[in-house]
């Protein structure tokens, strides 16, 4: 690994400069090196990782297709055995689905936690060994153009010359914007995600969350947050297990922090008071406090991943899958965006047209029907922010209602409704027009009555 | 036991670019309303303060909100140069 631009290398052509050292960069270097490539990678921070931070599990499908035996060799954290969400109230919690699977069998490639510091360091080094060159500590300030194309970068510490240049450089991505294929991220399609490590012995979390040591759980947490402007809209907090700490974060949609009023660290603070949450972390002594922007809603434009003599991969392309999960398309876009540069290298032409086949890899990694879905399922929630919020809010009522029948006078002002009122007002009744839901409406009014009567009558 | 936001921030460490990496024209920053880069920066590290806008860009998490969210493109925003910023040890 070394860490200076030589002085002479202003001439050399490589065959491809990637900017960035994360999942999409490392797995286009690794590639295009197993293919002989004469391949650079450049990391803005003294070492791969250090600038970047993810919510906390990596899905390693794609890692397995690269790297098979990264079990034995990557520095990973726990085996995600269970996935558990929970829908929180103010003082109330609502688990919902739940799942362990306690089977040793490690397929499908498992889920794990891992720290991007370490994770993306041994990833880079895996492209190192195979051939390609790091340099870190090394920001990408600019784009080289010849003719009309993109020629190479340019950084503090001199220029490199590429036939390609392939922008893996983030959200805020520089390759992106200076080759005018992006723009910068907007309010609408990024969340802001705090997140903070916090300290707790092994045997601790596996008290708390009972595992077996290297076992992992994700939990999902739902909410509603407001303002002093009024406005409400979703957050999502998660925790994961690490080997002795817990991840706690909060993620929010820009665009809904701006409209609430309410800074994201404050989400986080509140969550952490949550008396359910405050169970799990207590004790925890705070390690480390981060802050990350992750982008949401796909590759909207196929067109903007390619231009003359550049690629766009992960994060710089917005690549994601419909839960937001960056990490693997990352590297599944890394892997096809090498795979272009290897099919343009043979046929000695860099132009767009040429490297329009990165659509067609894309494809066959399966990521063009990802990135469909993930742009299809943000915008239905743009729509449905109402309906969702409603749901999030009314499901412990109804929970409420089917636990503790029983205390339903003090409750009453709160719950007007019958269990099944209430499953017809929260979840019927915002998704199923007038026409066609009339009956169960009708259904629900009487039970709602029988049941008001049958309180009367009890107390 | 909560942690003030300035205690969360000393967790980190930083190698600050004498250069600053974020430049705002404070003067239009006087007709923003809202001034949502107050609100959306995880590390607070844009305050209005006495009528004008404050601000430092050396406890910078370099996350990129404030100029996703400048309406009036006041701030000039870049990386640090390599090397430089926030160092993430178990990010």
């Amino acid at each position: 690994m070394s860490d200076q631009v030589r002085e002479n290398v202003t001439d050399h052509i490589h065959d491809c400069v990637v900017v960035g050292a994360g999942p999409a960069g490392s797995a286009a270097a690794l590639q295009m090196a197993r293919d002989g490539l004469d391949v650079v990678f450049l990391e803005r921070g003294t070492r791969p990782g250090e600038k970047n931070v993810m919510s906390g599990v990596l899905i390693t499908n794609k890692l397995h297709a690269l790297v098979p035996d990264f079990c034995d060799r990557a520095l990973l954290q726990r085996r995600i055995i269970g996935y558990e969400g929970y829908i929180l109230g103010e003082d109330e919690v609502l688990r919902l689905p739940v799942l362990r699977r306690y089977r040793e069998d490690r397929r499908p490639p498992p889920l794990f936690t891992v720290f991007r510091s370490q994770f993306d360091a041994w990833f880079a080094q895996e492209a190192v060994d195979a051939g390609a060159e790091l340099f870190t500590a090394t920001l990408v300030e600019d784009l080289l153009w010849e003719g009309g194309r993109v020629a190479g970068v340019r950084t503090v510490r001199g220029d490199l010359r590429a036939r390609v240049v392939i922008g893996a450089d983030g959200v805020n991505s520089t390759v992106a914007e200076k080759s005018g294929l992006g723009a910068p991220p907007s309010p609408d399609d990024v969340s802001l995600i705090v997140r903070e490590i916090l300290d707790l012995p092994a045997e601790q979390i596996e008290e708390r969350f009972t595992l077996r040591p290297d076992e992992g759980v994700l939990s999902l947490f739902t909410g509603t947050i407001s303002g002093p402007s009024g406005y409400k809209g979703i957050y999502y907090t998660e925790m994961y297990t690490n080997l002795d700490s817990l991840s706690l974060t909060a993620e929010v949609p820009l665009n809904v922090l701006q409209a609430c009023g309410v800074p994201n660290y404050d989400v986080l603070a509140a969550r952490g008071r949550h008396p359910h949450i405050a169970r799990l972390i207590q004790g925890a002594m705070l390690r480390e406090y981060q802050a990350h922007l992750i982008p949401w809603g796909g590759v909207a434009d196929l067109g903007c991943l390619y231009g003359d003599g550049v690629l766009l991969a992960g994060d710089a392309g917005r690549f994601t899958t419909e839960d937001g999960v960056g990490s693997w398309p990352a590297m599944a876009s890394g892997a096809a965006a090498a795979r272009t540069v290897k099919y343009a290298c043979e046929k000695g032409d860099f132009s767009r047209g040429a490297l329009a086949i990165y659509l067609d890899l894309l494809d066959e990694e399966g990521m063009v029907e990802t990135q469909r879905e993930a742009h299809e399922e943000w915008e239905e929630r743009k729509r449905q922010r109402e309906i969702e919020i409603q749901r999030v809010e009314h499901l412990p009522r109804i929970a409420r209602r089917y636990f503790e029948d029983w205390i339903s006078e003090e409750t009453k002002e709160e719950c007007p409704y019958s269990l099944w009122g209430e499953a017809y007002h929260s979840l019927v009744k915002p998704l199923v027009p007038w026409y066609a839901r009339w009956p169960l409406g009708l259904a629900a009014w009487v039970d709602t009555l029988r049941w008001r009567r049958q309180q009367a009558r009890r107390h | 036991m909560e942690v003030r936001l300035d205690l969360k921030l000393e967790t980190l460490a930083f190698k600050p670019d004498p250069e600053p990496h974020i430049v705002i024209q404070k003067e239009l920053c006087l007709a923003c309303e809202g001034r949502p880069c107050t609100i959306v920066c995880p590390a607070r590290l844009y305050v209005w303060e006495n009528g004008q806008m404050v601000y430092n860009c050396e406890g910078c998490l370099e996350c990129g909100s404030c100029r996703a969210v400048c309406t009036r493109e006041a701030i000039t925003w870049r990386y640090p140069r390599g090397g430089y910023g926030v160092r993430y040890r178990w990010g």
